[in-house]
């Protein structure tokens, strides 16, 4: 009995514990958009509630914070369907034919996934000048594609492979073509790893920072995080609660996302860890 | 109708571990149109592998697969049809059934592939759920049925669209041992209605002999015999196949044929080397005596009630031999008994490669 309760009190406190080292600066970036006063809430100054943050940076269209918050999402959306695209594609290849090499690329492309991001952005800046596509939605999607799709083929090759192999015969007899059962029979069972590879990839898009730094030059093709890192406020000195509301804001889709699909993401994640 | 024909096919995988491995050697047959074909063998020998070579799924490194009059599959002319171009249907172990679609969808899978209309496949569909009962669990998933009922959709997905040929393997042995028998029953029927070419393939030999028009045995990639499943009992073409078939196995004494025997028996082995005779005779045509005449004698070490029959158990100068009697009433373990046999009920075989010796 006493050690049940030793256990609750322990278990309680760490969650706590974990719960508070976590949320805390997010609390404490809430508490600053919301106040009137925002300087870091000294002591002496009262804290008075206000909305005039968010009203300041959602109106004033000069700020362009609503147009980074849609190229942000934009660009995310599609470089995580298509990443996940791709990788269903190649995770289908990789499960089901036998070609030579086929257990070296997802290996290959772990590889490249370690490469720190800031190794090649001198070369990708050449080339997206190359390509004239500097300050464009491609000149983000793609090298998003590109990051995204190791993590994207390997939650996809664990899902692919919990699947019969039995079911792709059953559908070839039944007259069907790969295509066709990668579409009908396969992604369909492989939803939740699809799912959670898609979301995963879209949130690492979302906070993506150097790439976009480099590539996007003003607000048609800026996302938030570097919208955030180069806001500038309204009155000349650092506008401490009107960034703060823009980092909450910038928070939500993410936030929204995860709370929906939370169950789904974790279970895509297990498979091939857990049967069933 | 089709008749399927299958001439010198080969397939040979190679592996980095083991190299080069056989799996089908030369391989001929002839399926008879609307019959009801098995392949019959342990496991490893080939058997499935061959069935997925007539569907499509895996391409023969050398010779030919003939369905009617259509080459589906010819090495020589790096020639291979896809499944889809065969019109062939196909039941799995595992039913393989799509676990996200219900039965309904399940049936019409192929149907929707082919782009048939809509009106027909409900039409189908509801025919061949009627024929195979399970019309009742059309909105069903796969997880929610019973391991019969998987069975009978499974089938039905694969009669719905009246295919060229029906391929099963091994689809009973999932299923508990009462559930088979009846399950064989109905399949037998439904091949029959629709006059189906079918091909089955099975390691279980009660299966073949009750299913087949014609059984072929396979062995490590070859085949040993083809013919009804009587001929095949009654008169097996080498030793691993007398062994195969039929419970209890056949007897297979090793010894030394004398003068005397040779005399005795009918069959023309004056050429063999008397010492490597394997002697073959199946449990049912041995005669067991408490006393009197008889050929060997021996103890009995077990006794074994099955119900309509009894095995004995008998050992004979150090060879276990089985018998199998219908009234075991008058023996007892441990009894010295009289045993003998019917030349014409025996086989005899060469002990260098199995080979019967007529």
């Amino acid at each position: 009995m006493r050690e049940e309760r030793v256990k609750k009190v322990l278990k309680t406190t760490g969650v706590a514990f974990l719960l508070l080292f976590c949320l805390l600066p997010f609390a404490w970036v809430v508490l600053v958009s919301l106040a009137k006063e925002p300087d870091f809430l000294l002591p002496q100054v009262a804290f008075e509630v206000t909305f005039d943050n968010y009203n300041d940076v959602l109106t004033t269209g000069s700020l362009h914070l609503l147009d980074y918050l849609r190229n942000s999402l934009v660009v995310s959306a599609v470089a995580a369907l298509a990443a996940t695209l791709c990788a269903s594609l190649a995770a289908y290849a990789i499960t089901r034919l036998t070609f030579p090499g086929r257990l070296l690329i997802p290996l290959v492309l772990l590889a490249f996934s370690m490469f720190p991001q800031i190794s090649i952005v001198g070369y990708l800046f050449k080339m997206m000048i190359g390509l004239g596509w500097i300050n464009t939605y491609a000149g983000l999607i793609f090298p998003y594609i590109t990051l995204g799709l190791p993590l994207a083929l390997w939650i996809m090759l664990s899902s692919f492979s919990e699947i019969s192999t039995e079911l792709d015969r059953a559908a070839l007899v039944d007259g069907a073509t790969r295509i066709q059962i990668l579409h009908k029979i396969i992604l369909p069972l492989a939803a939740p790893g699809a799912l959670s590879a898609t979301l995963l990839v879209f949130i690492y898009s979302f906070n993506e920072f150097l790439f976009a730094m480099m590539l996007t030059t003003d607000y048609c093709a800026r996302t938030i995080p570097v919208g955030i890192a180069f806001f500038e406020g309204l009155h000349g000195q650092i506008p401490w609660g009107h960034l703060m509301a823009v980092a909450v804001i910038s928070v939500v889709p993410v936030i929204l996302l995860a709370a929906v699909f939370q169950r789904k993401i974790i279970r895509g994640l297990l498979q091939g860890a857990i049967k069933g | 109708m089709n008749a399927i024909r299958l001439y010198q096919v080969k397939k040979d995988y190679v592996t980095l571990r083991r190299g080069k491995i056989e799996a089908l050697k030369d391989i001929c047959l002839d399926v008879d149109p609307g019959s009801f074909f098995v392949l019959l063998g342990p496991s490893g020998c080939g058997k499935s592998t061959l069935l997925n070579i007539i569907a499509g799924i895996e391409n023969p490194t050398a010779g030919d697969v003939v369905i009617g009059d259509e080459v589906v599959a010819s090495a020589s002319q790096r020639k291979y049809l896809t499944p889809r171009r065969r019109d062939v249907a196909m039941v799995f172990q595992s039913y393989a059934l799509y676990p996200h679609m219900t039965v309904y969808d399940n049936i019409a899978f192929p149907l929707k592939i082919a782009k048939t209309e809509r009106r027909e496949i409900g039409r189908r569909v509801g025919q061949v759920s009627e024929i195979l009962e399970i019309a009742d669990l059309l909105e069903a998933k796969p997880a929610e049925l019973s391991g019969g009922q998987r069975q009978r959709v499974a089938l039905g997905r694969a009669i719905v669209r009246k295919p060229r040929v029906l391929l099963l393997d091994e689809p009973l042995s999932n299923l508990d041992a009462l559930l088979r028998i009846s399950m064989r029953a109905e399949l037998k029927k439904i091949q029959r209605r629709f006059k189906l070419t079918t091909v089955y393939v099975t390691h279980d030999q009660h299966e073949a002999m009750s299913l087949g028009d014609r059984v072929a045995v396979l062995k490590d990639g070859r085949v040993q015999q083809v013919g009804t499943p009587h001929d095949i009992f009654s008169d097996p073409a080498n030793l691993f196949v007398a062994q195969f078939i039929g419970t209890p196995p056949m007897n297979v004494l090793d010894g030394r044929m004398l003068g005397k025997a040779r005399r005795q028996l009918r069959h023309a082995a004056d050429q063999q080397d008397p010492g490597r005779i394997l002697l073959g005779v199946r449990p049912a045509h041995i005669r067991v005596s408490a006393g009197g005449e008889g050929l060997f004698v021996g103890n009995i070490s077990l006794i074994s009630a099955l119900g309509n029959e009894n095995l004995l158990y008998i050992d004979i100068m150090g060879q276990e031999i089985l018998a199998s009697v219908t009234d075991a009433g008058s023996f007892q373990e441990g009894q010295t008994v009289r045993v003998d046999f019917d030349e014409t009920t025996l086989f005899l075989f060469r002990k260098e490669d199995g080979g019967r010796i007529r």
